[in-house]
């Protein structure tokens, strides 16, 4: 926003969790005619100012997940469930009403493509010609005792998103975590359906910041350090991992953007592994991930490059 | 595989246990008020709402000048 500013545009920010108890929100059809308007603070946001919209996150947690919603706090947890999921259904058609009203917009990220499914771009990104790693998604624990034998160790990740689970003082994560023999053996013989993939031996880590054909890449030197070494969220604050800039062979570069292509997407976080066989391996892309961690150690200054695009998709006004 | 320090994954039903993937057994505790802090940290405009320019000031004061730093 400070680069929007400096390059002599205006902006505003309106964030999901506002039209949830902090600021005022009205939609009117009246006479024929639909009217939609933010208020906070005794100012109204200026919808028919914007030009461009650039999606980010909307709703990082909704209000109604984080208190209980019977009073007193009941031990009905059936009911206490109906209505989280019926508030949440609320704020879902409100919020895809919200995006429709900027339709006629040119957007940076949108909604519609802000969530892939993680099994689908790997997919994708095997017919790019992109390397990735062996996957078995599976409810048997002999098909996963086989998978370890032919692969050795794997680990295992979410299908879906990465979450935590607050309780009170103490939040639970879901790290990407090894799994050898020992453990397949412990697991019943039947489970949930989860995600397993063959542990690449890394040398190092590759976060890659992918915005309108570009590409800005950045070694992670996570492997030396065993907090960091089978996820690098694990942040090691006392001795951060090492963070450079990286020049990806053009080879890789040009399967990258074929594989943002097919996705549909202008923009996106790809996380990769360098093997120490040499392998360049696709993990996953983020959509709305981040790029401050890629611009702040590499001095890429991605955030005037997104400024300035969004600057050049307000002045051509091409929609989506 | 470390075990369930805090035992959330233990606490579950045997039905909750059934249904969740491998990848439960293995939930690693945090503490929230870390966690919290470090999102205000990256996130400093929540706690305003609308916000412009350096974040620092609310949407209704956008079009006047900056506020000092």
């Amino acid at each position: 926003m400070d680069w929007l500013e400096a390059l002599g545009g205006r902006c505003a920010r309106l964030n999901g969790d506002d039209i949830e108890g902090r600021a005022a929100l009205r939609f009117e059809i009246a006479d024929g005619e639909a009217s939609l308007g933010f208020a906070a603070g005794g100012f109204e946001l200026p919808l028919s100012e914007i030009g461009a919209v650039w999606f980010r996150r909307w709703l990082y947690e909704r209000r109604h997940e984080r208190v209980d919603l019977l009073d007193p706090a009941a031990d009905n947890h059936t009911l206490h469930h109906e209505l989280r999921r019926h508030l949440s259904l609320e704020s879902r058609r409100l919020s895809d009403f919200i995006y429709s009203r900027f339709d006629h917009l040119p957007w940076l990220s949108h909604p519609r493509r802000s969530s892939l499914n993680k099994l689908d771009v790997l997919q994708r990104a095997a017919r790019a010609g992109l390397a990735t790693p062996a996957t078995l998604v599976t409810t048997e624990r002999e098909a996963l005792r086989r998978f370890c034998a032919e692969r050795g160790t794997v680990i295992t990740k979410p299908i879906g998103e990465v979450d935590a689970f607050v309780e009170g003082e103490v939040s639970h994560f879901l790290f990407t975590t090894a799994l050898g023999l020992p453990e397949i053996d412990a697991l019943p013989e039947r489970f949930a359906p989860s995600l397993f993939q063959e542990m690449v031996d890394k040398v190092y880590e590759l976060r890659v910041f992918y915005l309108a054909g570009e590409l800005h890449a950045m070694a992670i030197f996570s492997q030396n350090d065993e907090q960091t070494r089978v996820d690098f969220r694990q942040y090691n604050r006392q001795r951060p991992n090492r963070n450079v800039p990286y020049r990806l062979a053009p080879e890789l570069a040009a399967r990258l953007r074929a594989l943002m292509d097919d996705l549909g997407l202008e923009t996106g976080s790809i996380d990769l592994l360098v093997a120490r066989d040499g392998r360049e391996v696709f993990l996953e892309v983020n959509p709305v991930g981040q790029f401050g961690m890629v611009s702040h150690p590499c001095n890429y200054r991605l955030e005037r490059k997104v400024a300035e695009l969004l600057l050049r998709k307000e002045r051509d006004g091409k929609r989506p | 595989m470390e075990k369930d320090p805090e035992g959330l994954f233990s606490r579950l039903s045997p039905e909750g246990q059934e249904l969740s993937p491998v990848i439960y057994r293995n939930l690693h505790p945090r503490i929230t008020r870390a966690t919290v802090l470090r999102m205000a940290e990256s996130r400093p405009y929540r706690a305003t709402g609308y916000v412009c320019g350096s974040f620092r000031k609310p949407i209704s004061r956008c079009l006047g000048p900056d506020e000092p730093r």
